[in-house]
C-alpha cells in the first residue's frame, strides 16, 4: 500500500508486524513521540530501515488501540512545545517479550533455510 | 457522546501530525536548510497528510463504514451533477429489474405455486384421447370401471363431473356452479377442509348424498363467513341439503369458479356406457411408479379396450396429465416466453449500463491516473467506484420494485380468464413475497458491483502513461471500443431475437383477426339461464318459458331481436351428440359426434349467421309437429358433397336415442370455440321441440348493449321471478377474452422488443459518438487529404451497420434455436416465417443506422484544421 516505486536497493522493506515490535522495543527505553520513534528506528539500524510516516502513525494508533502503548501530551524538555508522547504499558511489555521470542524463532528458521541455499 | 469523542480524536491526530511535522522542519532547518526548503523537505518526508490521516483513521475501526458513507454521498453528489446519465441509467435498470420482478412474480405465482394437496406430483388427470380428432375427452363410465379394476399403477381413482344448482335459501335465487365428486375425491387429493369435514364413503350412498361442501368464496359471500355454518340446512333446487364443511381459500378444484361440491354416487346406468364421455377422472400414482410407467400401462389398457369394444374405443387412447398441468398448461408457454423475453431485456439493459459506465470511465481515466499518482490506494478507488455503481443500481432497483408492484396489479388482469383455474392472490403484496422481492436487491448489488468496478478495473491496467502522454492512452481506448462493440453486438442480437419473437406473435394475431367467427359480435348482449330440474323438468315448461321470455325481451326499448341457444359460442362450452352417417351401413356404424345446439327460431337472425339453403326454424316447429333439424355447411358438404340436403333425413340424438329427422335448412359455419378453433360440424334443433337443461340468451340491441341490461333482467323476472340470470356479458367481451392471452402476450412481447430496440439504439449512439471523438484526428486527416463529407458519413454509418449485421447474424442463430418454443403460440404461420424475419432484419438495420446518424454527421462536419490542432 505504501511502497513507493523508487526505493534505494539497500533499504529493507519492513515485514508485516516487524514495525510493531520495533516501536515497542524503542519505547522500552522510555516514552517518546512519533517523530523520535521514527528517527530512533532509523538511527539504531544504521539507516538500513527507514520508517515511512504513512506506516508509523497508523501503527502507533493501532498499538494504542490494542492497549500495548498509551499516550499523553507533554512538553518536550528542549523545545518548549507539547508533543504526543507514547509509553509502553504493562501488557505492551509482555507483548514485546512474546514478539521477540517469536521473532527469534523465525529469524533462526529463516537463517537455517538461507544457509542451506548458500551451501548448495 | 461518541461523536464528541470522535471529533476530539480527529483534533488530536491533526495536532500530533502537525507538531511532528513542525519538528521535522525545525530539525531540517537546524541541519542548515533554508526555512522554505526545510518545510518542503519535511512535507516530502511525511507524504500525503490527508492519506496519512485516512490510514490512521482506518486503524480506529468503523472507519471503513465512515468511508462507505462518504463514498456513497460522493456518489450521489457526482450523479446529481450529471442528471442525464443518471436518469438514463436508473430508468434502464428500473425497467430491467421491474419488468423481471413483475413477470417473475406472476411466473412463480402461477407455475410454481404450491398446491394444497398431498404430494401433488403424484396426482394425475386421466383423459381419453380421440386420436382421429386429436382431442381430449372425459372418460366413459364403462372405461372407468374397466380401468379402475385392471390397472396396477394407481393407488386410487376418483371421478367427478360438473353440475349446476339454484340456491333458493334466502334472498334472490342464485345459480351455483358446482362439481360433483366421488366420495373419495377429497381424500385422493389429500385436501383438508377449513372447517367441518369432506366426503366420506357413506356420502356416496344414494339417499345420503344430500350433503355439500362450500367453497371459501361462497361461504364468505353467501353465508357471511358464518363460523357455525356446518350442519346448517340449505335448499338446492328446492331439495334440502346439509352443509358438512368449508374448503380453504386456496382450494379450487377444478377451477375458482366452483361454488360448492356435492357427492356423486356412481351412476350405475353408466357402468356399461362407452359413448358418453362423462367423468373427469383423477388418480394417485402408487409409490415408486413414474408417470411414464403409468402412461405405458394406460396405453396397454386402452389397446385392450379397443380390442374389446372396437365400435367405440378403436380410435381412443388414454392420456395422463399431472394435476398441476390441468390448471396451468394453457398459460405455461406464454409465461415461459414472457419470462425469457424480459430476462433478455434485463441483459440488454445491463449491457447498456455497462456501456455507459465504460464511456464514463474513459472520461474519468485522467482523474483516476492523477489520483493514483498522488498515492490513492487502488482498493480505495475501487471501493469508491463500486459505491457509485451501487448508488445507481439501488435507485434503479427501488424504482424497479415500484414498477413491479404496479405490474403485478395489471399483468394477471390481462389474461384473467386463462388464469381462472388457480386461486391467485388479488393483492400485489401477495404476489411480491420475499423470494420475488429478494430478486431486486440481488440484481441491484450484482449490477452495482460490476458496473462500479468497470472504471476502477480499467484504472488497474492504466499506467501513468495516461498522464505523461497528455491524456492519450490510445491502445487502452481501442480496447475499450472493442469491448463496447462486443456489448453492442450482444444487445443487437438479443433485440433482434425479441423483434422476431414479437413479430411472429403480431403476425399471428393479425391473421387471427383476419379470420371470421361466422357471426357478428357487436351489439349483442348475452347471459346464461339454468333450468332448475324441479321447476323446469322437461320440454313443455322450458319451451313456454323461453318463448315468453324472448317475446318480452324483444319488446324492451333498444332491443332488436332475442333468441336462446343451448351453449353460447366463445364460452368454452359445447355439447356433442352422436349422429349416424346415412352413407354407412347401420350395423358396424362407428359412433360419430356432432356439435349439438338447441335454439329458438330467431337465433340466426340475432347472430347474423347466413342461410345457405332451405329455411330457418319458425313457430311451426314445435312439439308434436314434424321433427326437423338444420345443419351447417361443413356437415352438409361432408354428408352430401354433390346433392342438396334439404328434405333428406339425418339420424341424430337429443338427450335420448338417435332418431330420424328431416333437414329443413343449411346455415353458415361458425367458429364456436373462438378464432383459433376450426369450425365444427353442427346440427341445430328447435328449442320448442327439444329440451336442454340450460340456455344462453343472445340479444341484439340498437343501443349500447350495456344500457339495456337492467330492462332485460326485468323482462326475465317478469316471466319467472325465481329465475337467476347469470354471466351477463357482451358478445364482444367474450370474443376479446377468448383472445386475451394472445393479445396480452403480443403486447408485452412487443413492448419488450420496443424497449430492447430503444436500449440498443442508445448503446449504438453512445459507442459511435465515442468512436467519433477518438477518431477526430484521423477524420481530420482524411478530410484534409480530400475525403468528401459523405465518405466520412458513410464510413461511420458503416461501422454501425456492420456491428448491427454481426449482431443480426447471432440473433438469427439464436432465433432459430429459440423461436420453436413460440410454436404453440402461433397461428397460421410457422416459426420460420420469412416476412417476420425480413421485417426484423430491416427494422434492426434501420434502427442501428439511424442511431449512428447524428454522431456520424458530427464526424462528417469535423473542421480539418481544428481536428489536426486537436491534439
Amino acid at each position: 500500500m505504501s511502497s513507493m516505486a523508487k526505493k534505494a536497493p539497500e533499504r529493507i522493506e519492513l515485514l508485516q508486524g516487524t514495525l510493531d515490535m520495533l516501536i515497542l522495543r524503542t519505547l522500552l527505553f522510555g516514552s517518546s513521540h512519533g517523530h523520535q520513534i521514527g528517527k530512533h528506528i532509523q538511527r539504531t539500524t544504521n539507516d538500513l530501515l527507514q520508517v515511512q510516516h504513512g506506516s508509523l502513525y497508523p501503527a502507533l494508533h493501532r498499538l494504542e488501540r490494542k492497549g500495548w502503548i498509551a499516550s499523553k501530551w507533554e512538553t518536550a524538555p528542549d523545545r518548549n512545545r507539547e508533543f504526543k508522547y507514547y509509553r509502553l504499558t504493562a501488557t505492551g511489555k509482555k507483548q514485546l517479550l512474546t514478539e521477540e521470542s517469536k521473532w527469534k524463532q523465525m529469524a533462526s528458521a529463516v537463517a537455517q533455510i538461507m544457509w542451506r541455499i548458500e551451501e548448495k | 457522546m461518541k461523536w464528541r469523542r470522535k471529533k476530539q480524536r480527529e483534533e488530536d491526530l491533526e495536532r500530533e501530525l502537525y507538531s511532528d511535522l513542525e519538528l521535522e522542519a525545525e530539525e531540517q532547518r537546524e541541519s542548515g536548510l533554508s526555512p522554505e526548503q526545510a518545510r518542503y523537505a519535511a512535507r516530502r518526508a511525511f507524504g500525503n497528510p490527508t492519506l496519512l490521516k485516512e490510514e490512521v483513521r482506518e486503524m480506529w475501526g468503523w472507519a471503513w463504514l465512515d468511508g462507505l458513507v462518504r463514498d456513497f454521498r460522493y456518489g450521489i453528489r457526482q450523479f446529481g451533477g450529471n442528471p442525464g446519465f443518471t436518469a438514463v441509467v436508473i430508468a434502464t435498470l428500473a425497467l430491467g429489474i421491474g419488468g423481471n420482478m413483475a413477470i417473475f412474480s406472476v411466473f412463480r405465482g402461477v407455475l410454481l405455486r404450491s398446491l394444497p394437496y398431498q404430494e401433488p406430483d403424484r396426482l394425475v388427470a386421466v383423459w381419453q384421447k380421440d386420436t382421429a380428432r386429436q382431442q381430449r375427452d372425459a372418460i366413459t363410465g364403462g372405461d372407468y370401471v374397466d380401468w379402475k379394476a385392471r390397472n396396477h399403477v394407481f393407488q386410487e381413482l376418483a371421478y367427478s363431473w360438473d353440475a349446476a344448482y339454484t340456491l333458493t335459501d334466502s334472498g334472490d335465487p342464485q345459480s351455483l356452479y358446482a362439481y360433483q365428486f366421488s366420495p373419495n375425491f377429497f381424500s385422493l387429493l389429500g385436501a383438508r377442509p377449513l372447517m367441518g369435514r369432506t366426503f366420506a364413503a357413506e356420502d356416496g350412498q344414494p339417499g345420503h348424498d344430500h350433503v355439500v361442501v362450500l367453497s371459501y368464496r361462497l361461504w364468505e359471500s353467501k353465508f357471511g363467513g358464518d363460523p357455525n355454518v356446518v350442519d346448517r340446512a340449505i335448499r338446492l333446487d328446492g331439495s334440502p341439503y346439509t352443509v358438512i364443511g368449508v374448503m380453504p381459500n386456496e382450494f379450487a378444484h377444478p377451477s375458482t369458479k366452483v361454488d360448492l361440491w356435492t357427492p356423486l354416487p356412481f351412476p350405475n346406468g353408466l357402468a356399461q356406457n362407452r359413448g358418453l364421455h362423462a367423468f373427469h377422472v383423477f388418480a394417485r400414482l402408487k409409490h415408486r411408479v413414474s408417470l411414464a410407467q403409468a402412461q405405458n400401462e394406460m396405453n396397454a389398457l386402452a389397446r385392450q379396450s379397443a380390442q374389446e369394444h372396437p365400435e367405440t374405443n378403436l380410435h381412443r387412447s388414454a392420456e395422463l396429465e399431472l394435476i398441476r398441468d390441468t390448471y396451468v398448461a394453457n398459460v405455461r408457454p406464454t409465461l415461459w416466453v414472457l419470462q425469457a423475453a424480459v430476462f433478455f431485456m434485463l441483459l440488454i439493459a445491463c449491457g447498456n449500463v455497462a456501456n455507459m459506465f465504460l464511456a464514463r470511465a474513459s472520461t474519468t481515466e485522467r482523474e483516476v491516473a492523477v489520483r493514483l499518482a498522488l498515492g490513492a490506494g487502488r482498493w480505495r478507488l475501487l471501493r469508491q467506484y463500486v459505491m457509485q455503481g451501487l448508488v445507481l443500481s439501488i435507485c434503479g432497483a427501488g424504482l424497479g420494485i415500484a414498477l413491479a408492484f404496479w405490474g403485478v396489479g395489471v399483468l394477471p388482469q390481462l389474461f384473467r380468464d386463462q388464469l381462472a383455474n388457480l386461486p391467485l392472490p388479488n393483492r400485489a403484496g401477495a404476489w411480491m413475497d420475499w423470494p420475488v422481492l429478494s430478486v431486486a436487491p440481488a440484481i441491484a448489488v450484482l449490477a452495482g458491483l460490476i458496473f462500479g468496478a468497470i472504471p476502477a478495473l480499467r484504472s488497474w491496467t492504466l499506467s501513468q502513461e495516461v498522464l505523461r502522454a497528455g491524456g492519450r492512452g490510445a491502445m487502452e481506448r481501442l480496447i475499450a471500443v472493442r469491448l463496447r462493440s462486443v456489448l453492442i453486438v450482444g444487445q443487437v442480437a438479443l433485440s433482434f431475437l425479441l423483434l422476431v419473437g414479437s413479430g411472429l406473435l403480431i403476425r399471428s394475431f393479425l391473421r387471427l383477426q383476419g379470420q371470421s367467427l361466422g357471426f357478428q359480435t357487436d351489439h349483442v348482449m348475452t347471459f346464461v339461464l339454468t333450468f332448475a330440474p324441479n321447476r323446469y323438468s322437461g320440454l313443455p315448461k322450458a319451451a313456454s318459458f323461453l318463448e315468453e321470455m324472448v317475446t318480452r325481451i324483444r319488446s324492451v326499448p333498444g332491443v332488436e331481436s332475442a333468441a336462446s341457444i343451448s351453449t353460447l359460442p366463445l364460452t368454452g362450452m359445447d355439447a356433442r351428440r352422436p349422429y349416424v352417417n346415412p352413407g354407412e351401413p347401420a350395423t358396424n356404424e362407428r359412433q360419430q359426434m356432432v356439435q349439438y345446439r338447441v335454439i329458438t327460431p330467431d337465433y340466426f337472425h340475432v347472430m347474423h349467421i347466413p342461410l345457405r339453403s332451405g329455411r330457418f326454424f319458425d313457430d311451426r316447429d314445435r312439439q308434436g309437429s314434424r321433427d326437423v333439424v338444420i345443419i351447417n355447411e361443413k356437415l352438409a358438404r361432408r354428408l352430401w358433397p354433390n346433392a342438396d340436403p334439404i328434405g333428406k333425413s339425418l339420424k341424430t340424438a337429443d338427450l335420448a336415442k338417435p332418431e330420424q329427422r328431416e333437414i329443413v335448412g343449411v346455415v353458415g359455419d361458425v367458429r364456436h370455440g373462438g378464432l383459433t378453433s376450426e369450425a365444427p360440424i353442427e346440427v341445430y334443433r328447435p328449442a320448442y321441440q327439444a329440451f336442454w337443461p340450460f340456455a344462453g340468451v343472445v340479444v341484439r340491441t340498437s343501443l349500447e348493449p350495456t344500457q339495456v341490461v337492467r330492462s332485460i333482467r326485468e323482462a326475465v323476472w317478469a316471466v319467472d321471478k325465481n329465475q337467476p340470470v347469470n354471466d351477463v356479458r357482451t358478445m364482444e367481451s367474450l370474443a376479446a377474452d377468448s383472445l386475451a392471452l394472445r393479445r396480452a402476450s403480443m403486447l408485452l412481447l412487443g413492448a419488450f422488443a420496443g424497449l430492447a430496440l430503444l436500449l440498443a439504439s442508445i448503446g449504438i449512439y453512445s459507442v459511435i459518438s465515442y468512436s467519433v471523438t477518438l477518431r477526430t484526428h484521423e477524420i481530420g486527416v482524411r478530410l484534409a487529404l480530400g475525403a468528401r463529407t459523405t465518405d466520412v458519413l458513410l464510413m461511420m454509418l458503416g461501422q454501425s451497420a456492420s456491428l448491427a449485421l454481426i449482431g443480426i447474424v447471432f440473433g438469427l442463430i439464436a432465433a432459430r434455436a429459440l423461436t420453436r418454443f413460440l410454436a404453440t403460440l402461433l397461428f397460421g404461420i410457422t416459426v420460420t416465417d420469412a416476412v417476420t424475419v425480413v421485417v426484423a432484419i430491416v427494422t434492426m438495420t434501420v434502427v442501428a443506422v439511424s442511431a449512428a446518424y447524428f454522431p456520424a454527421r458530427r464526424a462528417s462536419r469535423v473542421d480539418p484544421t481544428v481536428a489536426l490542432r486537436y491534439e
